[in-house]
């Protein structure tokens, strides 16, 4: 019965990916790119199948962007995103909101 | 075993950003895992799936709203980035077809595989931003223990115990 669920939502699933896999194709086929540069070509040409280690100041460097964003995005979704008030939240948070209104009754 | 899940969705999203890094044949490789891990991360978060997409239109909050949107968004991306990685394969889907490797990339997809790639990353620091007090609370329950652990030994060195 578990496994039924869990095909079926895995089915729902790969559906859902397929439509967007679909879209992908039509955007890529519309889209009209111009050739990279000869120095790109060469350099995706010629890719290491092996790591190279030397590389991790950008991968650092990924992190960071992935970081700011999730900084950013924290700021933004507490600012604009929660209409309640910080003092409020903090009593909702500590359930203190509903022991107050309990003493009021 | 979520959490973990999730890290290391995460670690791969930043370690995949960079073909030099890890190499060519662990990126299409890893790249290819992701598609278990993501679906695997999506069965987890399912009861939450089911229930905002049953509300999608009805009367909710502008924050469920945009994590929704994000999360699609980024469903879509990494699907996008995955498509776009099986047509420019050079390792991994030669290997697991049997086919030969294509004589010359295929540059659009090429450069559309960098810009989705590039799209996920910022969108999975959305995601990051957007579930920050269930990461933070999961940190927290992962973390305290072996805190609570060491603070338990120092204090029984303090002591002359050790």
């Amino acid at each position: 019965m578990k496994l039924k669920r869990v095909l079926t939502r895995l089915a729902i699933l790969s559906l859902a990916a397929a439509a967007f896999v679909g879209l992908t194709e039509i955007y890529g086929g519309s889209r009209r790119t111009a050739l990279p540069s000869a120095n790109w070509q060469a350099e995706r040409r010629h890719r290491p199948s092996a790591p190279q280690g030397g590389d991790l100041q950008d991968v650092v460097g990924n992190g960071v962007v992935l970081a700011i964003f999730a900084f950013a995005g924290r700021i933004i979704f507490r600012l604009r995103l929660s209409p309640v008030s910080r003092s409020e939240g903090q009593l909702k948070l500590l359930d203190l909101d509903r022991k107050r209104g309990a003493a009021k009754t | 075993m979520t959490f973990w899940l999730d890290l290391t969705l995460l670690v791969s999203v930043v370690a995949l950003q960079d073909v030099a890094f890890t190499g060519l044949f662990l990126h299409e490789w890893l790249g290819i895992a992701m598609v278990g891990m993501v679906f695997a991360h999506l069965l987890l978060a399912w009861s939450w799936i089911s229930t905002q997409s049953r509300r999608l239109f009805a009367a909710q909050s502008l924050r469920s709203r945009i994590n929704y949107l994000i999360n699609l968004s980024l469903f879509a991306g990494v699907t996008a980035v995955i498509f776009s990685g099986i047509l420019i394969s050079q390792e991994a889907i030669p290997t697991l077809t049997g086919t030969r490797v294509a004589p010359d990339m295929d540059w659009r997809w090429d450069l559309l595989h960098n810009r989705f790639s590039q799209n996920v990353l910022i969108l999975s620091g959305l995601h990051l931003a957007i579930n920050w007090d269930w990461a933070l609370a999961a940190v927290q329950k992962l973390l305290f223990p072996i805190i609570e652990k060491a603070q338990e030994i120092f204090s029984r060195f303090r002591e002359g115990d050790l």
